[in-house]
């Protein structure tokens, strides 16, 4: 056993000192180049090979002289170490012997070690999964908190959060129309408060990404002026992506979105989708009430 | 830095206003033949019931019309701690004086439980790291709790206009508020939102439901070695961790699932406690409390719990009439204890939810119907279907314990129908059963209902399946 142990630790340290020689000594640029020339060629992936290298930089920079050190104290007390490990496998060994009716059974023996066997090979690999996985995520997340990143969210969903966050005050109350569910704007341009009246037949409809599924929504003009006073908003929004209401001749209507756009995207980006942010005043609501016929409580 | 520290000294409080309360729950034994409960367990339960009655605190100081602050936070987390240093310091002394009689037999058992501690420290720290190194990023944790605790935060208490409109932009305005009371209380320490280190509370509660699982094994079997080997399987389903969807997210099926697997913990160790010759009336009298006190804060944390609980019940029902009637008024007052502890968890959450709008809600109940039933009984044998390939086709992804289920199940086809284990039996075909009809009644396709919840479901029963793996395995015969 002494000797299968010492191997085993000549065999990390032969692994984790010059591992760990060459990660501490090399700049992690290096390893950035070295992903990089290996990542798919645009933009996004040539990001984040860039990112992951450094995670697996300081990930390896921490695991490797800790693995060193280990096996360093593991020759220092190799006899204990030795007694350890021998004491670790008498007791599975032991303990996964499965008596029954006061005798060896050795099928339940065999069904339960090799229950524990992939069990406990299938949880490494996940945990390895695991933190791949992290891995990955690393150039998006990093250590950042949801509301400076926005993440798991559509473009648009961002640009207008970011504008709603510029245009309007942060006690704001804004009644929005709208054709999406809108819990992640609601989320992040806390503490402005969101009213959404919603549709019912979208009550239980759940969208999906690029407005596959046209959720049916209320205009401007099906709410009566009622409701508008009773939700008391400082704001309007009008925000439609989907064919069903979309209205391609208002797309510049709000000049403060467009001005938005355009200076995050340059001055002749063109919208897609509706946008339209209107301030309202105690004397405002009147004028854009609808005509009696059309209104509609929510 | 400060952030850390204090989300690191906050959860330390709340982990200490648990152990207080662990303390004075946990059976004591008045002789050194009865099984005692030990530091695991107090460690363990403490921390889950920590985040349960920081909820049901701050639940209660809203609706007496206070209004939280930080002061107030400091306070409970300020109590917390000392509480928790002084029940640690009293316990770890008894534990001491107690050393002869709970030591392990053997120097090979020492290494062995000294590696699984050590595997157990190592899961735990990962899951924290691996949790803090995302944000809350998914529909439910943004779009029902934490919107809420950012809400419940800016605006000092959970009687606010916001939260009570039917149009304000939240997801199911209905929904349980431990989640995002114990976020809130989390914000209020730090003075800000960071719905990163507020995720602190998922991967403890994971740590919380690993303790007790070990606590509770080693309180019912002299086999400690295996204890410690199921515990390691509990702590090691994928789909609990690191899948992300589990432990790692701000999602409720998690924390649904340590609280669902503390409550059958301790409604198994009863039945189990009851089988025996001579029961201490002490442990037959707490068990029931404490498994209550964890269904109530399951209902507290997500609406499943409702069902879960009512499942509990039929079980444990089923279970004493056909094993206990001999003594079925003393088993009956138990379950009424259960019963009853739940009802008082959970009685100022639904005089608080009788008025918050119900928009976006399933009203699962009002749809339970012979109509509504028949018209979605197509939906049945795709949700059974579909259950089944989550369950063993795909276990390489989610993990091995409904596999390991059945093979326990057929290993040990006899013991398999003892109270204790009949019991978790009945109750995950009873949670599976749930599944099943609220994919018929509910107002979505099933494909999209069930489809895209199913694992989390499942996710959050699987603590019962490694509980009834490990009682088919853990024999007095050995």
């Amino acid at each position: 056993m002494s000797l299968l142990v010492r191997t085993i630790l000549i065999l990390l340290l032969v692994a984790s000192i010059p591992g760990l020689v060459f990660v501490w000594l090399m700049p992690t640029e290096f390893f950035q180049s070295w992903m990089i020339e290996r990542a798919a060629p645009d933009q996004f992936s040539q990001f984040a090979a860039h990112e992951q290298a450094q995670a697996i930089v300081v990930l390896l920079r921490i695991l490797l002289p800790l693995i060193a050190i280990s096996t360093a104290a593991g020759f220092f007390f190799l006899t204990r170490v030795t007694h350890f490990i021998t004491h670790c496998g008498h007791v599975i060994f032991e303990q996964t012997l499965i008596n029954w009716n006061g005798r060896r059974d050795a099928k339940r023996t065999i069904l339960f070690r090799l229950l524990l066997l992939v069990w406990f090979s299938l949880g490494m690999v996940h945990f390895a999964g695991g933190v791949s996985r992290r891995i990955e995520d690393w150039p998006w997340y990093h250590f950042h908190a949801g509301p400076s990143i926005l993440p798991n969210i559509s473009e648009s969903n961002r640009d207008v959060i970011r504008f709603l966050k510029e245009a309007t005050e942060d006690d704001a109350r804004i009644l929005v129309l709208s054709d999406q569910k809108l819990f992640f704007l609601s989320y992040y341009l806390l503490p402005r408060k969101l009213f959404h009246p919603l549709h019912p037949e979208s009550e239980f409809v759940i969208p999906k990404e690029f407005q596959q599924r046209q959720l049916k929504a209320y205009r401007l003009a099906d709410l009566d002026a009622d409701y508008i006073s009773e939700i008391d908003p400082d704001y309007i929004l009008e925000y439609y992506e989907g064919t069903d209401y979309l209205e391609k001749d208002r797309l510049e209507e709000d000049p403060r979105w467009l001005q938005y756009l355009q200076n995050r995207y340059g001055y002749d980006f063109k919208p897609t989708y509706n946008v339209r942010l209107r301030k309202i005043n105690s004397d405002s609501t009147k004028s854009f009430f609808p005509k009696p016929e059309q209104r509609g409580t929510p | 830095m400060t952030d850390l520290i204090l989300i690191l000294l906050g959860a330390a409080g709340v982990w200490g206003s648990g152990l207080v309360l662990a303390q004075l729950l946990l059976p004591v034994s008045s002789t050194a033949s009865q099984p005692k409960s030990n530091l695991a367990e107090l460690l363990g339960l403490g921390l889950v019931l920590g985040f349960g009655i920081t909820a049901l605190f701050y639940l209660l100081w809203a609706l007496i019309g206070l209004r939280y602050s930080s002061g107030m936070a400091y306070i409970w987390m300020s109590l917390g701690l000392a509480g928790g240093v002084g029940t640690f310091f009293v316990r770890y002394r008894r534990l001491n004086q107690n050393a002869d009689r709970l030591s392990p037999t053997s120097k090979a058992e020492i290494d062995f439980r000294h590696l699984c501690l050590g595997l157990l420290i190592f899961l735990a720290m990962t899951t924290v790291i691996q949790t803090w190194m995302t944000p809350q990023r998914f529909w439910d944790e943004r779009a029902i709790f934490g919107l809420k605790s950012i809400v419940i935060f800016q605006e000092s208490t959970i009687l606010n206009e916001s939260l009570s409109h039917p149009d304000f932009v939240q997801y199911h305005p209905k929904y349980p508020l431990l989640i995002p009371l114990n976020e809130a209380h989390f914000y209020l320490l730090m003075g800000e939102v960071n719905d990163r280190w507020s995720k602190i509370m998922f991967p403890l509660l994971y740590v919380g439901m690993v303790l007790t699982f070990l606590g509770v094994l080693l309180r019912s079997t002299r086999q400690t070695a295996r204890a410690w080997l199921f515990t390691l399987m509990l702590a090691t389903v994928p789909s609990m961790v690191p899948w992300e969807y589990g432990f790692l997210s701000g999602q409720a099926d998690g924390p649904v699932a340590c609280f669902h697997t503390v409550a059958l913990l301790y409604l198994w160790s009863y039945l189990s406690a009851l089988t025996r010759e001579n029961p201490q009336s002490s442990v037959l009298a707490r068990l029931p409390l404490i498994a209550g006190l964890a269904a109530g804060m399951t209902i507290f944390t997500k609406d499943e719990g409702i069902a879960f609980f009512l499942v509990d019940l039929i079980a444990l029902s089923l279970v004493t009439v056909l094993y206990f009637r001999k003594r079925l008024i003393s088993t009956a007052v138990s379950i009424l204890q259960f019963g009853l502890t739940t009802v008082i968890v959970v009685v100022p959450w639904f005089i608080h939810r009788s008025q918050l709008p119900s928009t976006t809600e399933m009203a699962y109940f009002s749809r339970m119907q012979i109509t509504t039933l028949a018209e979605g009984f197509s939906a049945f044998f795709w949700a059974v279907q579909h259950l089944f390939q989550c369950m063993f086709l795909e276990a390489w992804k989610w993990g091995l314990q409904w596999w390991g289920l059945m093979l326990s199940l057929f290993a040990f086809p006899g013991k398999a129908i003892k109270p204790h284990q009949l019991f978790l039996l009945l109750n995950l075909l009873g949670t599976l059963s749930a599944l099943v009809i609220a994919g018929m009644i509910a107002p979505t396709p099933v494909q999209e209902h069930i489809g895209g919840s199913s694992l989390r479901f499942l996710l959050q029963i699987s603590g019962g399946a490694i509980l009834y793996i490990a009682g088919q395995w853990i024999c007095q015969e050995d």
